[in-house]
């Protein structure tokens, strides 16, 4: 059941609007009277896994505690990137993820401007990076090298 | 009184009476000696005109001789002189041109002296000067040359520094210019595959 769930998560801000999900829906069980407000906090197509849960679930309580800890247990892979991705670039990273681990990590995409393109990746405390720079930074490095030795042979 | 003075002095008396006789005596004599003074001197006179006319006769005689042998000295003297002096200005000619002639070689030779030894002194002069330019020109050249070789020695170093300088700011221009055209000619998809790409690469190096 924690799958159909899963599936909507594939960055940390997705994970963050699940779990507000959760919590909100935790807050409302508590409640005697309906709020009324669930289809403003709720998504459309997690509701409906929310009802399928509920009527699956003998304890959904539990069920919604558990959920969210398992959401806050998914480890974080970190992207920064030169862009702001846009939803289909995020969908084909996450593809990747998912078909390169067993439990795909939700994916933390930070921007920097300074990139040129490629990514610097961060995870479980490793650290690699695939830039453009990097590759621009050393085609300069070897022009500049290449120039000193023209000056320094014209000499 | 005075017969007192006799009667009580007969030897005063005698001492007068001697002082008169004596200056009797006495004025006797001195009236012969002036007859006498007068005497000769009459005499003496007499005898000095006599010299004097003796005397006078005596020198017109050697006056007249005097004149006589004067001409004959004097005529004598002049031939002589007339000789000595020919002969003299005869000499005189010889040993002046002698004189003349050795002056003149000295003078020659003198001037020639001064005239080698000045020709010596200049061509000493003017080798020296010669020298010294040689050597003046020489280090001149050295200085030029090793101020040349100093100035281009500067002249590279600072080519060199601002080859680099303006290379390394064409590097940055170009490390600028490249990253701009990268980052606005690259397409979603050349992000797409470049992040993929890193993901792989990732993979690779066993980062996860």
């Amino acid at each position: 059941m924690f799958s159909d769930f899963l599936k909507f998560v594939r960055t940390d801000q997705d994970r963050e609007i699940l779990i507000h999900e959760i919590d909100f829906m935790i807050n409302s069980s508590y409640q005697t009277k309906s709020t009324g407000s669930l289809d403003k906090v709720i998504r459309s197509e997690t509701m409906q896994i929310f009802e399928k849960a509920k009527s699956g679930e003998r304890n959904f309580l539990g069920f919604l505690k558990s959920l969210r800890q398992t959401l806050l247990d998914i480890r974080t892979f970190e992207i920064t990137l030169a862009i702001d991705p846009s939803e289909d670039l995020v969908n084909e990273i996450f593809s990747w993820f998912k078909a390169n681990f067993e439990v795909p990590p939700v994916l933390s995409f930070k921007r920097n401007a300074e990139l040129i393109g490629g990514a610097e990746l961060a995870y479980l405390g490793k650290y690699y990076s695939f830039t453009l720079n990097k590759i621009l930074d050393q085609e300069l490095a070897n022009h500049q090298e290449s120039s000193l030795l023209v000056i320094n042979q014209s000499k | 009184m005075l017969n007192t003075l006799i009667q009580n002095n007969p030897f005063l008396i005698f001492v007068l009476l001697i002082f008169a006789f004596g200056y009797v005596i006495l004025l006797f004599k001195y009236m012969d000696l002036r007859s006498k003074r007068k005497t000769y001197e009459k005499d003496a006179l007499e005898r000095s005109q006599k010299i004097l006319d003796k005397a006078i006769i005596e020198a017109s005689g050697i006056i007249s001789k005097a004149q006589v042998l004067g001409e004959e000295v004097r005529s004598k003297i002049s031939d002589s002189t007339t000789q000595i002096s020919d002969n003299q200005k005869d000499v005189y000619q010889k040993v002046l041109d002698e004189v003349r002639n050795q002056l003149y070689e000295v003078v020659q030779k003198a001037s020639q002296d001064i005239k080698q030894d000045a020709q010596e002194e200049i061509a000493s002069f003017a080798n020296s000067v010669r020298q010294e330019t040689i050597a003046t020109e020489s280090e001149v050249k050295t200085k030029i040359s090793q101020e040349y070789i100093n100035l281009e020695r500067d002249l590279e170093e600072y080519k060199r520094t601002k080859m680099i300088e303006t290379a390394e700011q064409v590097e940055k221009l170009v490390a600028v210019v490249s990253k701009k055209v990268f980052t606005e000619s690259l397409t979603p998809e050349n992000h797409k595959d470049l992040i993929l790409r890193a993901l792989e690469e990732a993979k690779k190096n066993n980062v996860f």
